[in-house]
């Protein structure tokens, strides 16, 4: 995804015409095999890279993404990228020291439960960000589903194999929401 | 009333150039973050803004097409930032860099413009850099020196950084030394009050102040005051500006002790600013040496003579007082005082391998190579040349230089990168020769770019100025999710060091300058490519090859990291390669690879073991077969050097990995059918350690 954004930058920023179009019709390939569904997301770029004046150029794509931004909010990928917490073993006790951070560009996060395990695991979550006290997210473990609500919670996940923990918030403009999970702890 | 509208134009007439549109800029970034609902709005989304705002108020240049791009490239990203975990953290560069030709272009006004040049990212650097390396021992001695009255910093160390410690082996001589000297520690003492920033805020004066006087020295010699700014702009001065590390005071006193050669008494000037660099760190007294005899040939060649034996003289007088009072307390090194000539005797004949790569490493390797992070000093080595045939001050600044430069190779060979702080910092002291140096070339526009964007890599990413020796830059470390597994084997490494893989980025760096000069466009093409086809061959080569330490969670069931912590002090006196390990200790560690399928599955392991009783069993499995292994490892003899020195006392210290051999295990799996390839330990005692796997395959005839 970075090339295509420094693509479609680029059919913003240099002062000749063709340098612009051909870097659009290459960001917008890109865009397109890079798996950016929603075109609403491309249009501020169109403009942009025919208008000649630079500072109007600059005007007008910097006017049409906070529009584009209002309406449609930022771009989300159609399929959730996920990242996955690393235990480690101890003698007594599974643990998984480190935090995972999930935001919009990285909204699931998995943690394996080995087979055998003794007891629940217990994992630290805070989350926030939003402008309202409605969760933030779900933890799914096993059968169960549990809401994840901001501030800061201990969840004890019962079920085995694998607990995930989601962000469900949409974007919606001057909110930043972020869930912060970890560490976990399990007896064996 | 009526003048009003007078007043109004004149307050616009004297803004700031640039000041509307960069004012706009930032408003523009501020509504931006909060709109695009990017991560960090309280500290980055509000900070990087708020450098914007300051560089507008210092502008001393219109607002230019850097900015523009900058400004177009972070909306891009923010636009974008949710489709991947790189591009949040791309806008943030993107928008620091926007802010840095402002700060270049007040550098540019004179000694005062560099002293302010860099205002706009204090805040930044007070606020997000954390307080970690050499920062806590120096605050927590200050602390010690003022409450206690004493060099003991181990009651101290957890005041100022809870999750820090010390031991006699690793910071301490003995109780009651410590390896940091006391001067420096006395100018942190505004953080007793202030906390971080308070033991940051002397340091960041420190280098504001080399930056003016290098300023100076450039605008006496008829210079642009510019290259000043690049020196405490862009990396790796940058790295370490306002952190509470002595480099950018050494600085200081380089350039000043330099500066004296135009001044009155420069042999006295230059003496004592020469005995305040050795009491300030005794690395630094190379760097005075140099002043002292800049300040002396200048007077004629007899004097040198006498001077220099007269130093020298002194030099043993004071190490030997050192030896006899305080016990070698005060100008300390590693085996005592006296005796660490013999460290340099033996040490230097011994690591001449390391030190002739050093320069290699040092311009290329991915953690701490100074080539792709701080590409304006080609500038500066393109200088020398006409700086050499110099008098005065620039003829001290290359003595000191290379006096210091040669302590720096001679004295840590084995670490001279500084990790794990900042990259780069041990070289800081050469920045003013380097800005002098550079002024004297001319300075490719790509260059002040790539340099600008690397400074602002680090001011958007603070964490990715922290490296470890561990073979993987931060950045990829940070990154790694979104990568190929073996992104890092395709760059070079000293701690993994693939000798092809640097012959190859040597070439494409050279014929990449090559191309920049346009005097040898031809070969330069020619050699761009050859070192391509080379790269990519190598790159095809290395399929298969996994760095065990480098695995994440996704290839690996459980398997701690060895040692946890990543200091790479903690691997300093390893006998073998200083990466860190992947160890199997538990029955439920696994590494779990994908299978490339093919007849013939071959698989090898480098490792190591420690067991106490029976061997350490490798178990290997795939597709239903499994293969074990049992393996044993030797303890690797001291290095004789090492023995030489310490005069047949052999320090006990613990067996670990680090110390012990190396063992290649294969197996061959025929005809077994596809399926994942599991790596763990068999049986029920020992450790392994992994180091390397690689999987291969092909079908059989």
């Amino acid at each position: 995804m970075l090339p295509t954004a420094a693509l479609l930058a680029i059919s913003v920023i240099p002062a000749g015409r063709a340098l612009r179009t051909a870097a659009l019709l290459a960001g917008l390939l890109a865009a397109q095999a890079s798996g950016l569904s929603e075109p609403w997301h491309l249009i501020p770029f169109v403009p942009a890279s025919l208008i000649q004046p630079s500072g109007a150029r600059i005007g007008v794509f910097l006017a049409a993404v906070c529009a584009v931004l209002m309406l449609a909010g930022p771009a989300l990928p159609c399929t959730p990228c996920e990242s996955t917490m690393q235990e480690v073993f101890a003698p007594e006790s599974v643990e998984w020291p480190g935090t995972v951070h999930l935001d919009l560009s990285e909204p699931v996060a998995l943690l394996r439960v080995p087979p055998g395990t003794a007891g629940p695991v217990e994992i630290r979550i805070e989350a926030g960000g939003c402008r309202d006290s409605l969760p933030a997210g779900y933890v799914i473990s096993g059968d169960h589903v549990a809401l994840i609500p901001q501030g800061v919670t201990t969840f004890r996940a019962t079920g085995g194999g694998l607990v995930e923990i989601h962000l469900s918030r949409r974007p919606n403009p001057f909110e930043h929401p972020v869930i912060h999970a970890g560490p976990a702890h399990a007896d064996r | 009333m009526p003048d009003r509208p007078m007043r109004i134009a004149d307050l616009l007439r004297r803004l700031p150039p640039g000041f509307a549109p960069r004012m706009a800029a930032a408003a523009f970034a501020f509504l931006f973050w909060r709109l695009a609902g990017m991560p960090m709005p309280g500290t980055l989304g509000r900070l990087l803004p708020l450098a914007w705002v300051l560089s507008a108020l210092i502008g001393a240049t219109p607002a230019g097409r850097f900015e523009t791009a900058s400004l177009t490239a972070f909306a891009t990203a923010g636009l974008l930032w949710p489709m991947s975990p790189l591009l949040a953290p791309a806008a943030g560069v993107a928008l620091a860099a926007g802010a840095i030709p402002s700060m270049l272009g007040r550098a540019a006004r004179g000694a005062a413009g560099a002293a302010a040049a860099l205002l706009p990212v204090v805040p930044l650097i007070m606020a997000t850099v954390p307080f970690t390396g050499d920062e806590p021992f120096n605050a927590a001695l200050a602390r010690s020196l003022l409450l206690d009255g004493d060099m003991d910093i181990s009651d101290d160390l957890p005041q100022v950084a809870p999750e820090s410690w010390v031991t006699p082996e690793l910071g301490s001589p003995r109780p009651g030394i410590t390896h940091h000297q006391p001067l420096f520690a006395l100018f942190l003492v505004p953080g007793l009050l202030l906390g971080v920033p308070g033991y940051r805020l002397l340091p960041l004066l420190f280098a504001c102040g080399a930056a003016a006087a290098t300023a100076r020295l450039l605008s006496r010699s008829g210079r642009d005051t510019g290259p000043a700014g690049w020196a405490i702009l862009f990396l790796p001065g940058l790295g370490c500006a306002g952190l509470a590390y002595p480099d950018w005071a050494a600085a200081l006193l380089t350039v000043a002790g330099a500066a004296s050669l135009e001044g009155r008494q420069p042999v006295r000037t230059c003496i004592l600013a020469a005995l305040a660099l050795a009491v300030l760190k005794i690395r630094f007294a190379p760097a005075g040496l140099g002043l002292v005899a800049a300040a002396i040939s200048s007077r004629g060649r007899r004097s040198l003579v006498r001077a220099a034996l007269l130093t020298v003289a002194l030099g043993i007088l004071a190490l030997a007082v050192d030896r006899l009072l305080p016990g070698g307390g005060f100008f300390w090194a590693r085996y005592g005082n006296v005796e660490f000539l013999r460290t340099l005797v033996h040490g230097t004949a011994a690591r001449a391998g390391d030190i002739l790569l050093m320069p290699a490493w040092m311009l290329l390797d991915q953690e701490a190579g100074l080539l792709w992070r701080a590409p304006w000093l080609v500038a500066a080595v393109a200088g020398l040349p006409a700086l050499a045939r110099e008098r005065g001050p620039s003829r001290a600044l290359l003595l000191s230089g290379i006096l210091y430069a040669v302590g720096i190779a001679v004295w840590t060979p084995m670490d001279w990168h500084s990790m794990p702080t900042p990259t780069g910092r041990l070289l800081i002291p050469l920045l003013p020769l380097a800005a002098v140096s550079a002024s004297r070339a001319g300075m490719p526009r790509p260059l002040l770019a790539v340099s600008a964007v690397m400074a602002a890599t680090s001011l958007a990413l603070p964490m990715s100025r922290f490296n470890h020796l561990d073979g993987r830059d931060a950045l990829l470390d940070m990154f790694s999710s979104c990568l190929p597994h073996d992104a890092a084997l395709w760059l070079p490494s000293m701690a993994r060091p693939d000798l092809l893989v640097l012959a190859a980025w040597a070439g494409l760096s050279a014929a990449l300058i090559m191309l920049l000069s346009r005097r040898t466009a031809l070969p330069g093409a020619l050699l761009l490519a050859a070192a391509a086809a080379v790269l990519a061959a190598r790159a095809v080569s290395l399929d298969g090859v996994y760095e065990a330490e480098d695995l994440g969670p996704e290839r690996r069931i459980g398997c701690s990291l060895y040692p946890e912590l990543p200091d790479p002090n903690l691997r300093l006196d390893w006998r073998r390669s200083p990466e860190r390990l992947l160890m199997l200790s538990d029955p439920w560690d696994a590494v779990i690879l994908t299978s490339p399928g093919g007849g013939v599955v071959e698989v090898s392991a480098r490792l190591s073991a420690m067991s106490a009783g029976a061997p350490a069993l490798l178990r290997m499995e795939y597709g239903g077969e499994a293969r074990e292994f049992a393996v044993e490892s030797r303890v690797l003899p001291v290095p004789d050097w090492i023995g030489d020195v310490r005069g047949g006392r052999e320090s006990p210290r613990r067996v670990d990995p680090g110390v012990l051999s190396d063992t290649l295990v294969t197996a061959v799996f025929e005809g077994a059918r596809p399926g994942p390839l599991v790596i763990r330990r068999g049986g029920d005692s020992g450790v392994l350690f992994l180091d390397r796997i690689e999987v291969s395959s092909w079908e059989r005839r």
